[in-house]
This record gives C-alpha cells, structure tokens and sequence, in this order.
C-alpha cells in the first residue's frame, strides 16, 4: 500500500514535468509547424518572384546584346548571347527571333520541357518575352528574346531555402523548449517534487515541518510550504484534541462500567491499601457480611476472623500471595451479627506503575448453601435415603476402620447380614408405602438390639447389615443375633394392621472368613441363605461348605456364559421303562454343569439364570443337538430303538424359532423325528394358546412326539389338553412322592383314567421305590423314570445299563 | 573580357566626337552611290540598314557596299551623330560585337573623303558619305543627305 503510493506519487511527480515538457515541446512544435509553414508559402512566392525578376533583368541585361544579333541578323552572336543566357541555371530555354524568324535558341542540353504540376504550375505557361528594338531605330521592333525559365531548378532552390529555413526554425524552437523545459524545471517541477516528496515521507504523529526549497522562501512555492506547515500544524493539532477527547471518553465509559460492576457483583468485593487497610467494599460484601461500608472503612480485614483458622492458615495465606501474586482457599468469616460463614475467596495484589503494591483485592462468595449442600449429598452417599443407615459404601468405609482396629488388637469383626422373610408378600399385599413403614421400624428395632460401636446398615430392598467390631467372644455375637430374632418375632404394628414377619440372619467374621469386605459379606450371605433354606427365622455362622449353594447369581451367570464353549455342560440320559413289557421304551435327556472351580452346579440354579439371560435358546439348542447326535449314534449301532426326549422351556418354546429348530436339527443329525419326544410344560403351553397351537401343529408335521411334563402342577385343562393333541403325560414327580397319601394317589389315578379316555400315554416320573411302582403299576401307568430305575447316566454309562439290562430282561423274558 | 580594349576604343572615339563637333558649319553630309547603279533615292532607314550591316541591298536588289570614312575623319562622327544619335565609340562597340562572328563585317574604311568619292565613281555597288559641297553629280549620285 504504501510503497505503491510512493511510486505512484513519484511518478506523478515526474509526470508534471513531463506533462510540462510535453505540453510545451508540442505547443513549441506547432508553433514553429505554422510558421514553417506560412514561411514556406511567402517564401515560395518570394522567391518565385525573385527569381523572375532576376530573369527579366538578366533579359533585358542581355537583350542589349540580343538586338545587335538581331539587327545585324548574325545568329551567331545570337547563338553566343542564347549561351550566355543558359549559363545560368534558371533558365531552361531561350529564343532569340529576329524579324519574325528564329535566329538562335538554346536549352539546358539534355532537358526537355519541364514536367508539369507542381506550385509553380500555372507560372510555367510564363515564359518570359522581352521585345528586341534595334539600336539604331529607336521604337522599331526587330525582334524577340523568348525565356523560358526552369521551375524545377527554382523550386529546387525554393526547397533548398525552404528546408533551411524550417531547419532553423526547427532548431529555435527545440532551442526555445529546451530552454523553456529546463526553467520550468528548475524553478517549478523540481521545487514542487522536492515538497511532495517531503510531504510524502512527513510523519504525521511527528511535530517535524516541510522544508521549504532553497531559494523559494520570498515564492508562491514558499508560501505553499508555510500554508501546508500551518495547515499540518491545525490538523496535528485537533487530531491530539479529538484523541485525547476519545481517549477521556473510554475512559469514562470504561470508569462507569467499572463502578458498576464493581457495585453490582453478586460477589463481594473488598479492596484494601498497601497496609491492608479496608478502602472500598462493594454492595455484595455488606449483603453478605453485614458489615456497612461506614463500618469498615479503614479497617483491617481481620476485624472479620473467626478465629476458625489457625495461625500457621494465615501465614500460609500471605505466603502465597506475597510470592504468587494470588491466593484462593475457603475461609470462615464472622459477620456482624456473629454468625460464621463459610466464604470462597480470591485475593490478588495490584501494584502501580512503580511495581510496588498498591491495593489488595479480595473477591469472595457466602458458599454456605454449597456447603449444606455438599454435606447433603455426602450423607446421601453414604445413607440410604430411607431409614437414614449408613449405606454399603459408608459400612464399606466403618468395616476397613474396624478391620485395622481388629488387626491391631487381636480381636474380630462379626458381620451379620439380615435378610427379612416374607418382605416381599408384605409389600406385594399392603403397597410399598407399608413395606417402607416395615424396613423403618425394623431399624428401629435393630438400633435397639446393638452397642454405640456397631454399624447398621441397609444393602438394599430387605437386607440388612450389621457390623459388630472388636469381638473376642462369639456369644456377644450369638446374643445380638438371638436379640434381633426374637425382637424382629414380635408382629409390628403399621398402618393399623399387626404385621408379622421374621429374618434369616448370616454371620461371618473377620479375619476367619475372610481377609476383606467383599469375601467377608459374601460369605455372610452363604450363612444368610444357609439360614433361610434351613426354614427361616434362624442364624447361621458361615462355613466353607456353604459357599456352592449362595454363589452369586452374577458371578454364576458368568460363568454359564462360558460353560457351554469351555465343554462345562454336558447331557446325561435317564431310561424310561415299561414295567408290563419290561423293555427301556425312552431315555429323557438332562443336562449338567460341572464348574472346574465351584463344582456340580444344579439345573435348577442356572436353567432359571439362563432364561434370564438369554443363554436358553443357545443352550436348548445345544442339547437337542446333542441328543439328536447321539440317538442317531445309537442307531447306527443297531441298539434297539427308544425315544430320546428333550424338555423345551417355554421361553424356547414361546420366543425362540423352536420349529425351524427342530426341523433343522433332525435333518443335521439324520435321527428319525418319529423317535424324538419334545417334553413341554403346560405353563408353557398356555402363555399363548393360539401360537401353542400353531406350532405344535407343524411339530407334529414334522413327526416329532409331544409330551407334556410335570402334569398336575399347573392349571390342566381337559380343553386344551385335547386341542393339544400330546402323545403323552408325564406325572410329576411330587405326586409320585406323596402317592401313599390319598389325595395324591387320587389325583394321579384320575392322570391314568384320563390319558386313557384321551388315548395318552402316561409316564411317571421320580419313581424311587418298588412300592411306588406296584401302585402306578395298579393304577394303570405303566411306565416309569426314576432311581428305582437309574439316576441320569452319562452316555458311556447309559450305553452299559442299556446293554446290562436289555440282556437281562431279553434272558428274563 | 573584351571591356578593356573596348573601352580604350570608347575612349578615342571620344576624343574624335570632340574633333567632329566643331566644324559643324561646313555644312550637310551627303549621300552617295555610283550614278549607274540605278538607285537615286534611298531612306534614313535603308542608309542606316547598309551601313550598319542590317541589309546590304539597295532597293532594286543590287548589292551594296558602304565605304567609311577614318575615325581622325570628323566626318564621320558627325555622319554615324546624324543617322543613328551614336557616337563613334558606340558604333566601335558595335561592331566589335558582330566582327568576330564574321557574317557580316563594317564598311570597308578608305583613307578621305576624296577616297570615298572614286570609290563610289567606279564601284557600282559602293555607297558612301561625303560632305554635300563635294558631291559632284557628275561622278555619282546623292540618293540622302543628312540634314
């Protein structure tokens, strides 16, 4: 930008001179064109006209001569006279006549006559006549001299002096602009390029003037000068007025601003001197303290401590300040009415110019609310919202505190964990808002039941957890637990109903039970259960072999998730038997999960977590596979034929692709559907009547046979017993238990009479003894599975008792 | 170039202009040719034609030749004074343009007047000047006086 304004002005600056030179040069030109050219025609007249003149002289100089030829007719000085005449050069023919004839003529040799055209055209025609008289007569013509003058050679001439002539006045001219050029430049262009090339580089914020060109001061180029130098010092002048007027303006604005932020900041602010007296205090700093700003002004800050904070606090403060500049912490303030708050503040030196401290500033908030607030949601954190106990994390933190005492002293920590009975029939009866009343008084009578030391806490839902530190006899355990049980016995009186309910209590100990809080509570919760499944209302203290049965459900179904890839489950064959026949006429197929670390875990524990999880279908799967496989084997080995059957869950059934399943899955293994029994529950089947339905029916396309399981559990009904359209009913086991009991008995006989009327076939499972056999047998069921029989095998030992028994029935019968 | 020698004969005749004009009472110049030549007249113009060498011819075609007297001849100023206002210088110069071209040349000059006069007498084509008083019919004939 701004060298290419400097070109530009310097080429500006040379343009004037250039204009300059230009405008005169060509002015001068013209100038000297139209005088050339008005030259040129004068003098192309003129000498025209000279040179005629001088002809007619140079005629009648010789025609003296010429009329002597004449008179005396002597052509040869007539011829002598015509030479003369044509040695000179203007003249291109002459003819001397005497007395009417030709006596001599002449031309320039070579020429003819002259071309025409030219400025001199019409004056050609002119030839020039002069009258011969003779000597001795005067007024007797004789005779004639004819010139014929020669235009070329006079207009050569012309054009000669012409050309001198605009020579010269050509160089006057380039002379006179020269001249012209080089005064305009000295004493106009070059003094005015020498100002614009000051005022260009001028600095305008500085006072510095434009030099006036040597030799101008007394000029109008010097007054120039003087006029911008005033001009620039006007303009310097208002330009630092209207700055500072700005600057003062910011500044006032800025001032304003200030003030008022410094009033209406909702923090406070409180500024003091260099020797910390109080100078100012904001609106915010007397909301907060009270304190007026009459009332402090001048003041040491300290007049506020609340003696809250030691000294070494203070010195640690000043410290800070003093080396950072900065200090920012929570302090405790009195205020003027004595209350004490909590405050965050800020304060910072500000040092002048010098660096020297000025004023210190202190900007602080009344963080009161944020204190109650974070003591609320540290409780919250630690306590359960509802009976006010501490929480897990909070007995967590009291378990490590009394852990450490223990380990100090040699003595233990007995955890009791507390599990209500029948809680859940009471908020499922009466409504959560008396399940709540429950757990509430429930503490209340715990608190009564143990020392100022012990922890209680609630773990969630209707567990609770007691923690009993410093114990070095187990009867202060024993008689604690024996306190709640009997105290927790007695009905509780809520929302004017008498509520009874009773606790399993589980007790573990630290160090014996374990090293840290989890294993301790896990444990405690094995005794817990062990103590629920023992019926209830009872205390058990943890031993190791408790630990199997209350394997958390969590780490349980972890590990099923990888039971089935790490080859943990495998499937076990219980024979059927026809007792009339006495021939293996099925086998149900179980499955089982050996864990390598926990042991035999039941299919009653991890089916339920299974179904739960969605590791059912996957599993299911699996098995009929499996079985399927290994029916096909047993095929292919000529064992003689039997049904395998499966149990389908009835989330398999309900949700899974259970039809697909089974049709892929026979034509994967190649095992006869007609020797695959699906066993399902009724529960199962009566979810969802219409898809039952359904897709029973494509099962039995497929040629698979239907059973249905644990019969007599669930709501049997005949109606749909029959659309069901099942091969077979499997009694379940509990009646085949209890069957010397008449109701029992009554009910699976009416089981038989109704197979029978349908055309089922029945089986009855969990048969142990032969008496049970003898009466099914009476009853018409002929079929049976159960330990009287065998327990589940595994398939080399199914295939043993198969063979063991095949040939002792086939020897037998 | 040829001025120098032109002028010392402009001067002599000066001289002889001089000589010429006193005796201006002797009388008139007469003209003369030979009687048989037939002409008995001639004009100023014809005078002046023959002797000045314009026309050598009397009007009936004869041939004319004019005899001069010398320039010391006062004469002869007076004759050339007469016929043609010039003087003797002014005829010399005359003359001394045409005599080198050769065509024509000046009348052939005898030694007096008395030379003219038998010249003329026995030369028909002779034409010459003499004073009136010694024009003797006899021996030829006038054919123009000057004045």
């Amino acid at each position: 930008m701004r060298p290419e304004a400097t070109a530009q002005e310097n080429g500006g600056g040379e343009s004037l001179l250039r204009n300059t030179l230009l405008v005169v040069g060509v002015a001068a030109m013209l100038a000297s064109a139209f005088f050339i050219l008005v030259t040129l025609l004068i003098m192309q007249r003129q000498v025209g006209r000279q040179y005629q003149e001088q002809l007619r002289e140079l005629t009648e100089s010789m025609s003296s001569m010429a009329s002597v030829a004449c008179f005396a007719r002597d052509a040869t000085l007539a011829k002598e006279t015509v030479d003369a005449f044509i040695k000179h050069s203007a003249v291109r023919r002459v003819s001397i006549w005497a007395y009417g004839e030709l006596l001599a003529t002449g031309a320039h040799s070579g020429d003819g006559p002259s071309a025409g055209g030219g400025p001199f055209a019409d004056e050609k025609a002119r030839i020039i006549n002069q009258a011969l008289y003779s000597p001795f007569v005067p007024d007797e013509k004789i005779g004639e001299i004819a010139l014929e003058p020669d235009w070329d050679v006079i207009q050569a001439k012309i054009a000669d002096s012409t050309r001198n002539v605009a020579l010269l006045f050509f160089l006057l001219s380039a002379g006179i602009v020269g001249i012209i050029a080089v005064v305009i430049s000295l004493i106009i262009v070059r003094p005015v390029k020498v100002i614009s090339d000051n005022l260009h580089t001028l600095d305008t914020g500085s006072p510095d003037k434009l030099a006036t060109p040597p030799g101008h001061e007394a000029d109008e180029l010097g007054r120039l000068v003087k006029d911008m130098n005033d001009l620039l010092f006007r303009l310097r002048t208002s330009l630092t007025q209207e700055h500072e007027l700005h600057l003062q303006r910011v500044l006032n604005e800025r001032l304003r601003l200030y003030a008022t932020i410094f009033e209406h900041s909702q923090e406070g602010i409180l500024i003091t001197d260099r020797d910390n007296r109080i100078v100012a205090v904001n609106r915010a700093f007397s909301r907060i303290t009270g304190y007026s700003e009459s009332d402090v002004l001048g003041e040491n800050p300290n007049l506020m401590s609340s003696g809250r904070h030691d000294q070494a606090f203070y010195e640690k403060l000043w410290n800070e300040l003093v080396t950072t500049g900065h200090w920012k912490g929570e302090l405790w303030n009195r205020c003027k009415d004595g209350r004490i708050k909590p405050e965050l503040c800020s304060i910072s030196i500000v040092h002048d110019d010098r660096g020297e401290v000025a004023n210190y500033i202190s900007v602080f908030s009344d963080i009161s609310e944020r204190k109650k607030d974070e003591e609320r949601i540290e409780f919250l954190a630690h306590h359960d919202p509802l009976t006010r106990l501490p929480n897990r994390l909070l007995t967590r933190e009291r378990f490590s505190l009394a852990a450490e005492a223990a380990a100090r002293d040699k003595s233990a920590v007995a955890m009791l964990y507390i599990d209500l009975d029948g809680f859940k029939y009471v908020n499922d009866t009466f409504g959560h808002p008396v399940g709540d009343q429950l757990l509430l008084s429930v503490a209340e009578r715990l608190k009564s039941q143990v020392r100022e030391t012990d922890t209680i806490s609630r773990q969630g839902g209707d567990e609770f957890m007691i923690l009993l530190p410093g114990i070095r006899d187990t009867d202060v355990t024993h008689r604690i637990t024996t306190g709640i049980l009997d105290k927790l016995s007695s009905p509780f009186g809520i929302a004017g109903r008498a509520i009874g309910i009773s606790a399993s209590i589980g007790v573990a100990y630290y160090p014996q039970h374990g090293e840290d809080f989890d294993t301790v509570m896990k444990n405690a919760d094995a005794a817990m259960y062990s103590a629920k499944n023992s019926g209830k209302n009872a205390s058990r203290v943890f031993h190791d072999e408790m630990s199997v049965d209350v394997l958390d459900k969590l780490v349980l179904r972890a590990h099923l998730s990888h039971a089935l890839q790490n080859g943990e489950i495998y499937i076990v064959f219980q024979p059927q038997i026809n007792t009339t026949t006495e021939r293996i006429v099925g086998a149900e197929v179980l499955c089982r999960w050996t864990h390598p670390d926990i042991g035999i875990v039941p299919p009653s524990r991890f089916i339920p977590l299974a179904e739960e999880s969605g590791l059912i279908n996957p599993l299911s799967e699996w098995i009929l596979e499996q079985a399927c496989l290994q029916g096909r084997r047993w095929f292919d080995a000529g064992i003689p034929p039997f049904v395998i059957a499966v149990n389908v869950s009835s989330r398999q059934f309900n949700h899974g692709d259970l039809v697909d399943t089974v049709g892929k899955t026979l034509e994967k293994t190649g095992f006869p559907a007609k020797y695959l029994e699906l066993e399902f529950t009724e529960s199962g089947l009566l979810k969802n009547v219409d898809h039952s339905l359904e897709t029973i029916e494509k099962l039995r396309t497929l040629g698979v046979k239907l059973s249905i399981d644990d019969f007599g559990t669930g709501y049997s009904s005949l109606v749909y017993l029959k659309q069901f359209k099942m091969e077979k009913l499997k009694i379940d086991q509990s009646f085949v238990r209890d069957i010397d009991n008449s109701e029992d008995l009554g009910i699976v006989r009416a089981i038989v009479q109704m197979g029978q009327t349908l055309q089922l076939g029945v089986i009855a499972e969990g048969v142990e003894t032969e008496r049970q056999m003898t009466v099914l047998k009476s009853l018409g069921c002929h079929e049976i599975q159960g330990y009287l029989i065998s327990k589940p095998l595994p398939q080399t030992e199914f295939e043993n008792f198969v063979t063991h028994w095949n040939t002792r029935h086939a020897s037998g019968g | 170039m040829g001025r120098h020698p032109f002028s010392i004969r402009t001067r002599a005749a000066f001289f002889a202009a001089l000589l010429g004009l006193s005796p201006l009472a002797r009388g008139e110049l007469a003209v003369i040719v030979n009687p048989r030549s037939g002409v008995d007249r001639l004009t100023k113009s014809q005078v002046i034609n023959i002797f000045l060498g314009n026309h050598r011819e009397f009007p009936n075609g004869l041939r004319a030749k004019p005899f001069d007297l010398p320039a010391s001849d006062p004469d002869k100023g007076v004759f050339y004074r007469l016929l043609v206002n010039k003087d003797l210088s002014q005829i010399a110069a005359y003359w001394s343009r045409l005599v080198f071209s050769g065509n024509t040349s000046p009348p052939t000059q005898v030694d007096d007047t008395r030379q003219i006069i038998q010249t003329v007498e026995s030369n028909r084509n002779a034409i010459g000047y003499i004073d009136s008083q010694y024009a003797d019919p006899q021996r030829v004939q006038v054919v123009f006086t000057l004045p």
